[in-house]
Parts: C-alpha cells; structure tokens; sequence
C-alpha cells in the first residue's frame, strides 16, 4: 500500500514538474555530424624494418572520440609494421594520480596531459624532441616535424620549459579569446572587431544602445578579464608578481587601479549580464549562446561546449582580447593551451615511440583528430573543423604564447579569494577600491 | 559454558573485524602522522625521497590565510547546518511521532533525498533551484509577488555559501530525523499518556519530556554531524565552477584534496603529500577536541528504559 | 498484516490539533518532489530546453537514457556498482555481525577497549586514512582493481557497521540463548542458528544503509577506483561532468542522475518499511 503510495508520488512529481514548465517553444533542429571525408594518406615510403613496443599511457577514456582516433592510427601503424606492438591504457584525465609511479618504474613509453602540469612537473622526465623534430621522416614525405607541425604549439612547449627545451609533442591546442555572436553585432551596426580597448567600449555602447547585453560572465572563466588587461597593460610577468607579492606595494600601482576601474566602468555602464555575479558555469556562456548577450571571454573549446545550444548554424565571430593604450603586450600575445604526448627517457626506442606520434599527429590522423573531437589541427597544412574556424585568424595571428590567465592563477592560494573578488567586481557588487583593498589584504595573507 | 572454547568463540568472532580496523585505521592514521612532518614531492614518494621539516608545514599551513579562513567556514558549517538540521529534524521526528496518518510514507519521502548522490543533487540546485532567471525560487517567489526576494542572486560570492548549505542541509534532514525517530519511539508511550492526562500540552510535552530523554541520541547525532562536515568536500567543490574553487565555501578537507592531488585545471597547486597529511592531522585533532567535549557535556549515564 | 484492523472514525478534533504538522511537512514533501521532479524532466529534455526553461518543448529524449547507458558507459559503471554495493555489503555484514555479538554479550579482556576503538574509528574522517593507503595500492600495483575497493568498502564499514549491530543486539532479549545454554548448544551454533536470524531487522537495516551508501560512494572510488573499467556509478557521473567541458551534453548528464538513483528508489520504495522496522526494534520487544 505505501510501496504505490511512494510509486505514485514519483510518478506525481513528475507530473508536477511537467505541468510547471512553461511550454511551447521552437523545435531545435537536431544538431548535425560532420561526416569524415576521405582525407589523402600520408605517403609511406620504405623503412619497414621498425619493430619493439609502444606502452601508451592515455588521459583519455576509451568512449571518448579522441581515444578511437588513437585507436584506428595505432592499428594502421601496427598493419605497417607487423613486428612493432602498441599498448594503450585508457586511463582517463586521472593519468596523474598514478602517472610519477609508473615512470621511476619505467613502465612508460608515452603518456599526455595538459601542458601545464607536464612541463612543470614531469618535464625532467620527458625525452628531449629537438633531433627528433629535426630530423627527416619518410613518414612525412620526407619532412621534418619542424616542417609540418604549427611553430607557435612547439615553441610554446620550450617557452613554458624551465630548461627552455622541447621534452613533449603538443596536440590538441585551444586559444583563449573573446568570442561574439556576428548577427548581434551586426544588428547594433557593429561592422569591425575592436583591436583597442576603447574601440572595445564603442562595440560595448553601440550594443547596448541597440538593447544588447554586450558581455556575459560566470564563475567560470571570470579571473580573465581583469588579468588579461592588465597582463596586457604591464606584461604577465607584472601579474605573476602580482599574486605572490606578500609585501602588497605591486597592488598599489597605478595601473592596477587603472584595469579594476576598466571592470568596473564596463559595470556602471550597462555592459554586463546583470546576473554576472551570481551566474555558475555554464550559465555564462549559455547566455550568448541562447543570444541573451553578445560577447563571452573563453577558451576555444566553448565553442564545442554549446553546439548542443546552438547548433552548426551559429554565426560566431573570434577577436584577440583589446589592448588597452600604452599596452606592453600586443593582441599576437594569447593564452594557448594544449595536450602533450611526452616519451618517457626510459623508453628504449624514443625514435618508434615518435614515429608513431607522427603518425597521430599530423596527415590523415591529424585531420581525423580534429574533424571528431572538434579540436584545433596540429599541424599548419590540415583544414579546421568548421565549428572552431572562427578562431583560427586569432591563432594564426598569435606569435607568443602567454600562460592561461596571464598567470593570475599562479599563487594557487590567492586564486580562490581573487576569483570571488572578480566576480563580486564585474558583477557591480564592489567598486575598483573595494576590489584591490581586498586582493591586495588576501595577498599580503591578512 | 567451557571457558576456552567460549575464548576460542571470542577470537574468532572479533579478530577479523579487529584486522580490518588496524589496516584501515590504525596503520593509516599513524602513517599520516608521520608524513605531516615531511615535504613530500609526490604522493607515491619513497620514504627515502621525504624530507624532514618537523612541523614546518603546520606554521607554514597556519601562516596562509585561505587555510584559514577554510577552518572558518568548516565552523560555520558546522554550527549553523548542524543548528538548522538539528532543528528542522527534530520538528519533523516530532511530527511524524505525533500519530499523523501517512506517517511511513512522509518519513520515506523526507528521508529521500539521503539515497541520491550528492553530485546529482548540487547540480539540481546550482542549476535548477538557484537559478536567477528561471529557478524554483525565482519561480515561487515572483509567484507570491516577492520581488525582492526573487531578484536574490543566490550564487552570487557572498551568498553562495548560504546557497550551499540550504542545499546540504535540505539533504541532511532525513537521516538524522530517522535516529531522532528511533529515539522518540524508545521512549515509553505512557510517559505521554500521563502527561496528556496531566494536561501538558505537545510542546510541554516535547521540552520536559522528549528533549530530555534524546540526550544519548543527541550524542550520536553530533559525532556523526562532527564526522561528516570534517570531511565536506564535494558539495564545495560542486559548488564552486569546473576550474576555480571559491574561497568562501573551501572546507579544510577540499583545500587538502586540492593541494595533494592537484587541481585538474590548475598548474600552481602545491601537490605536496606531507602538507595534505598535516591538514589531516589537524583534522584529526579537532575532531578528538570536539568529541571529547561532547562526551564531557553529555555524560555517559545511558537512560535506560 | 495489521491491515485488517477497522479504520477508526477520523477524530477530527485530534486532526485539527495535528494541522500544522501536516502543513509543514506536506510543504517540505512537495518541494522534495518539485526537486526530484526537475532531475527527472530535465533527463528527458534537450540541453537547450534546460537552459531556456522550456523543458519537454520538443517531447520526450529517451535517447539521453540510450546514449548515457552505452555511450556513456553507464551500463558498465552500473555493473560495477552492483558489485561494490552487494559485495561490501556481505563482506561487512558477515565480519561485523559476529564481533558486534561477542562485544555485546560477552565479558572478556579488551572488550571495551575494543568498543572503544571502533567508536573512535567511526569519527575518523576518511581521509585522514586515504594518502597511506593509497600509496601502499601504489606500491602494491592495486590501483584500479575491483577487489581493492571492495576490501576497502568493507574495512571502512566494518567499525560503524560493528557499532551499530552492538547496540542492536543488545536489545535482543537473551532468553532464547540461556535456553539454547541450557540445551547445550555450543555459542557458535546459538549464534548462528538462533542470534543471526533474531537479529534480521537490524542486519537489514544496516545492509540496506550500507547499501545505499556504498552505491552512492565517491570519495574512496575516487582515489582508488577510477579508471574507465572500474569506476562505479557516482563515480561515473562525476567524471561526466568533467567531460562536459568537451560534450556540453547536459541532459545526459542528468539521465545519468537518474541512472544513479533509480535503483536505490526503488529498492527504497519495496524496503523502507524494513528500513523503520530494524530502527525501531521491530517484533522484538516483549
């Protein structure tokens, strides 16, 4: 009797809910695939003389996209060379937890993750890839890897390197920048993309006289606009000193007050979602995807996260974040993140363990990578999916890779404290002083 | 009964549980104790790999305001959620004990919540229930003309703890009004038949004579509330966004996982196993403080019925 | 049962006394159910929908319950978690109940301090233990294995599972054991025999806690059993949500919610009257 009883209230509930959702609303055309066109093969020549063992430690799950490309090109690379053997582990994202045992074990000859935590933790245990970049390849045509590969992806690697060297094959970049919907900006008679920050404010004014919320935040991504601007306004490593400055004097700056007056002048003056403050990730984004507001400060990979909201139909449009005047880091300067294959020193073969990275990363493979996970193509020659087209004249244009968040991020006590603050800033709920005397009392560690 | 294979009997009923203890708790706490006087790169490091810096990571801890303030609003959670629980549960064991019909079906709707994942529940509220613009408050508050309170940004940085806790105490409820149950229905009923005759009323009833009698089961309630906000971590991580944590709900046992396993998004994390283990101790130690002093508060004289 | 009782006239004087009882939990209950309602709508929504608030605009998606369940993987982690659930179960159970019989009925050097050590390890925060063992299931190469987490599961329910049984068996009336004494019954057989199913409401009770809890367990899964073959459910679905900084797929995420739940429902639904029978003692009580 109670079992129904309880039965029914489920099935109540439902009912419930049902009835107070507001209904009607247009039909979503069902989101389209990208159907794989047949992409020319990378012309092997020779050498068929490879033979040993690849273990591939994978951060990725055997469902996901990624993991059937890894798949399908170790298989033709084992049908190539029927004496070489490839093992993958489809670890997932927690390759960390167990990745530092598995190298002093030398049970590794590749594995990935995102560059940052390769580079600063493993990169004393990556294989050094200069001679091997360097080196020509039958299975490029006879290229080298330098040759193919996008130069801005392998000199960021060395850049972020504290021994300034190569110790892992990037793959899988994303860029941040601020991406707009075309279609409101033309409605406001925006007709260019604002390169200053005052041209910024005259696309902000003329949206907002058209009755368009210019920009939309949420807690995700909400460190970036005070640090890119004033990374932009001083250089990243001002914004490393920055958060780390337990003295607080660098808070003092001028040009510290200048960027929280520029947030907080993009507030007062009607820019923002007024739900800024309080939105979770991904009511932000969302926001411009629904086309509530018309511009969104992200990583390139947004784009993938919102197709189920917008559909392939979507007109969006890709500028590098302003700068504001007397900037010392140009727009060519953006945050460029990326996946790192690296081999292990341990591995008795580096040159097959890159071989079959080759293979991975460029050509066919490659273009398959992108065309099914929707991801930015490595090398300079393979065609963008069209989802991420729109931010390929940003990463074209980008000459210097800057760490995520201009490093803001980089005191991982202070990031937390900072990251409420840049909300509480953006979202009108403090002013400009409020905004620094508060940073600068959380750095100092009051 | 023969007295050695009663001994016998005993040992082999206690000694396997006795096992499990020392592997799981007693091993482990020493060893953390341990590491909490080492820098320890990596989880996995050998001890030889250690390095010895006796208790600098406690000042060092100490010295960060974020760890902190993370103590601050463990506090917080733990009197406020732990006042608001107990409250709500109570009124509702009293309820429920005071001879309603439905009484098994309303007890199984509010213990309900209990039975789902926490993960599947933060997101509801984040994105349901908070919502600014369509969530159930905003709903039902524009419904009842409650501007104002419609309007509430209830993720907003300064809210979003007391967002947290709504959430985390609106699941709580149920299991502790579950014991709370069980102890009002221990009490003998002619207790309350005699009062009634007297002409006590329900809530004369409910000071003089169930608040008294729960004192044992108010025992139990804490050390399991004690435990359980010691160890809060996913609902703060669910509610701060997929990269950054917000600072205002960060509990002691988040900031540990942050700093020992690294945070998937972050490169500036400590990852430094020793300083993860000294958040452990102090763990630890606040919960040998607390318990001891809710064992000297409520005496251990056991009514018995 | 006791259905055959005759519904007495309803005293509507009592009722009245009882209103605002019922007001305020009929509320609470209501809002419980708007809760669990939306999870269960916005399953069967487009991504779109939920974040439009025009949820079921176009439908019923069953499909995000196909793709979570094997694209997902779901189905898989599901498995799993029948596994962990049932086998960490038993494995308490069975090591609990009898050390709760001796500490409950029998005097013997160490008892208290044992009841002691067990109550202490239930205040234990879980991660005061976790960096030791999971390096030692590093060392060990156990990372990853079914039988890890179940091992674990059970040594870090056993102490709250020895606890709770303790205080159940001593409501037990020992009537029937001086009898079964007195017969000459050997203490292991009397325990099996007559204190194991005396004692079903309460290892019931406890089993279906347990049960529930293991089912939705994160934190243990997470560091010791989270790899694409052997994360449970709750596991599962956070890594979900991970992922959806690459799928956006938000109404699967919440079909798999109810993937989650919905097992423990109705196991809920067909035990909670066990539930409330073990707590309060049942039939027992002379």
């Amino acid at each position: 009797m109670k079992k129904t009883m309880l039965a029914l209230i489920t099935a109540i509930t439902v009912m419930g809910t049902l009835v107070g959702c507001r209904a009607g609303g247009q039909e979503t055309p069902a989101s389209t695939t990208e159907t794989t066109t047949a992409a020319p093969t990378v012309s092997v020549a020779g050498e068929a003389d490879r033979k040993g063992e690849i273990h591939y430690v994978s951060m990725w799950n055997e469902t996901e996209p990624q993991a059937e490309v890894i798949k399908a090109a170790a298989e033709e690379f084992t049908t190539m060379y029927p004496e070489v053997k490839i093992n993958i582990d489809w670890m997932g994202r927690d390759t960390l937890k167990t990745i530092k045992a598995s190298l002093d074990a030398g049970q590794v000859d590749i594995w990935d993750q995102g560059i940052n935590t390769v580079i600063a933790q493993y990169n004393d245990y990556g294989y050094e890839m200069s001679e091997l970049y360097a080196a020509p390849s039958d299975l490029l045509g006879g290229k080298s890897y330098n040759d193919v590969a996008n130069p801005v992806l392998i000199k960021s690697v060395e850049q972020f390197a504290a021994d300034g060297k190569s110790h892992g094959v990037p793959y899988q970049p994303n860029i941040v920048a601020v991406f707009y919907n075309k279609d409101l900006f033309a409605q406001a008679g925006i007709t260019g993309e604002p390169q200053t920050w005052t041209e910024l404010m005259d696309v902000c004014q003329k949206l907002k006289d058209a009755g368009i919320t210019a920009f939309s935040f949420d807690d995700g991504y909400i460190i970036l606009p005070f640090a890119m601007y004033l990374g932009r306004l001083k250089g990243a490593d001002f914004n490393k000193a920055l958060v780390s400055d337990a003295t607080g004097t660098t808070w003092d700056d001028p040009a510290v007050k200048q960027t929280a007056e520029a947030m907080q002048e993009m507030w007062d003056k009607g820019y923002v979602s007024k739900n800024a403050a309080s939105n979770k990730y991904p009511a932000g984004q969302n926001e411009v995807a629904m086309g509530e507001a018309a511009m969104y400060l992200v990583g390139s990979y947004m784009l993938n996260e919102v197709r189920e909201i917008t559909g392939d139909e979507f007109n969006w449009g890709t500028f590098s974040f302003p700068s504001p005047e007397g900037a010392v880091m140009p727009t060519t300067a953006n945050s460029i993140g990326m996946n790192i294959m690296q081999i292990a020193k341990t591995c008795k073969d580096p040159q097959l363990a890159f071989d079959f990275i080759t293979l991975l990363t460029t050509g066919k493979y490659d273009t398959m990578m992108s065309k099914q996970c929707n991801a930015i193509p490595n090398t300079v020659d393979t065609p963008w999916p069209a989802v991420l087209a729109p931010a390929k004249p940003v990463l074209d244009s980008t000459t210097e890779n800057v760490a995520y968040s201009f490093y803001i991020n980089s005191n991982s006590n202070f990031t937390p404290i900072y990251k409420e603050q840049a909300q509480k800033l953006l979202g009108g709920q403090i002013k400009a002083d409020e905004f620094i005397a508060n940073c600068k009392a959380a750095v100092m560690g009051k | 009964m023969n007295s050695k294979s009663k001994k016998i009997m005993i040992a082999c009923f206690t000694l396997p549980a006795t096992l499990c203890f020392l592997i799981v708790f007693a091993y482990p706490v020493l060893r953390t104790i341990l590491m909490s006087f080492y820098n320890i790169d990596n989880i996995v490091s050998r001890m030889s790999e250690w390095q010895f810096v006796g208790l600098g990571i406690f000042t060092e801890l100490l010295n960060t305001s974020l760890f902190r303030q993370t103590w601050v609003t463990f506090l917080k959670i733990w009197l406020f959620g732990g006042i608001a629980v107990t409250l709500i549960a109570l009124t509702m064991a009293v309820i429920l004990t005071s001879g309603i019909r439905g009484k098994a079906f309303f007890r199984a709707a509010i213990y309900l919540p209990n039975i789902i994942s926490a993960v599947a529940l933060a997101n509801m509220w984040i994105h349901y229930a908070f919502n600014v613009r369509w969530g159930l408050f905003h709903s039902l508050f524009s419904f009842l003309g409650w501007d104002k309170m419609a309007e509430f940004q209830w993720t907003a940085p300064d809210n979003l703890f007391l967002s947290m806790m709504i959430a985390f105490c609106f699941g709580a409820v149920g299991y502790y009004m579950l014991i709370y149950i069980s102890g009002i229905e221990k009490i003998p009923a002619d207790i309350y038949e005699a009062a009634r005759i007297d002409g006590a009323s329900i809530i004369y009833s409910f000071f003089h004579i169930t608040l008294p009698l729960l004192k044992g089961v108010f025992r139990t309630t804490m050390t399991i509330w004690t435990t359980s906000t010691l160890g809060f971590y996913i609902w703060s991580q669910m509610f701060s966004s997929n990269r950054d944590p917000s600072a205002q709900i960060m509990t002691p046992t988040y900031y540990m996982m942050r700093s020992t396993f690294g945070d998937m998004t972050s490169t500036f994390t400590a990852n430094n196993a020793g300083l993860g283990a000294a958040i452990c101790v102090m763990i630890m130690i606040v919960a040998v403080i607390v318990f001891t002093a809710i064992n000297r508060i409520i005496k251990d004289d056991d009514i018995t019925f | 049962m006791k259905k055959n009782k005759t519904v007495p006239s309803v005293n509507w004087r009592k009722e009245a006394r009882l209103l605002p009882g019922y007001i305020i939990i009929t509320l609470w209950v209501t809002f419980t159910a708007f809760l669990i309602g939306w999870i269960i709508v916005a399953s069967l929504s487009t991504t779109k929908e939920i974040f439009s608030n025009q949820m079921l605009a176009s439908g019923l998606h069953f499909e995000n319950y196909s793709y979570v369940w094997v694209k997902g993987n779901m189905g898989k982690y599901f498995f799993n978690s029948v596994i962990y659930a049932t086998c960490s179960v038993a494995g308490t159970v069975i090591l609990s109940a009898p050390c709760a019989y001796a500490l409950s009925r029998f005097k013997f050097f160490g008892n208290r301090t044992l009841t002691n050590l067990f109550v202490l390890a239930l205040s234990v925060p879980q991660i005061m233990v976790v960096l030791p063992l999971y390096t030692i299931a590093v060392s060990l190469n156990l990372l990853n294995h079914r039988g890890t987490l179940i091992f674990l599961y059970i040594c870090l329910n056993v102490p709250f599972c020895t606890f709770f049984l303790i205080n159940f068996f001593s409501t037990l009336s020992r009537t029937f054991e001086e009898a079964a004494a007195i017969d000459g019954c050997s203490p292991i057989k009397t325990f099996i025999k007559i204190m194991f199913p005396l004692a079903q409401p309460g290892l019931i009770t406890v089993s279906i806690f347990l049960f529930v809890n293991i089912w939705n367990e994160f934190f243990i899964a997470m560091i010791f059993a989270s790899d694409n073959e052997t994360r449970p459910l709750a596991y599962g679905l956070y890594s979900m949500i991970q992922a959806m900084t690459t799928t956006g797929k938000w109404a699967e995420l919440f079909a798999s919610v109810v993937v989650v739940f919905l097992p423990t429902l109705i196991l809920y639904i067909f035990l909670s009257e066990k539930i409330i029978a073990g707590v309060t003692g049942g039939g027992i009580k002379e």
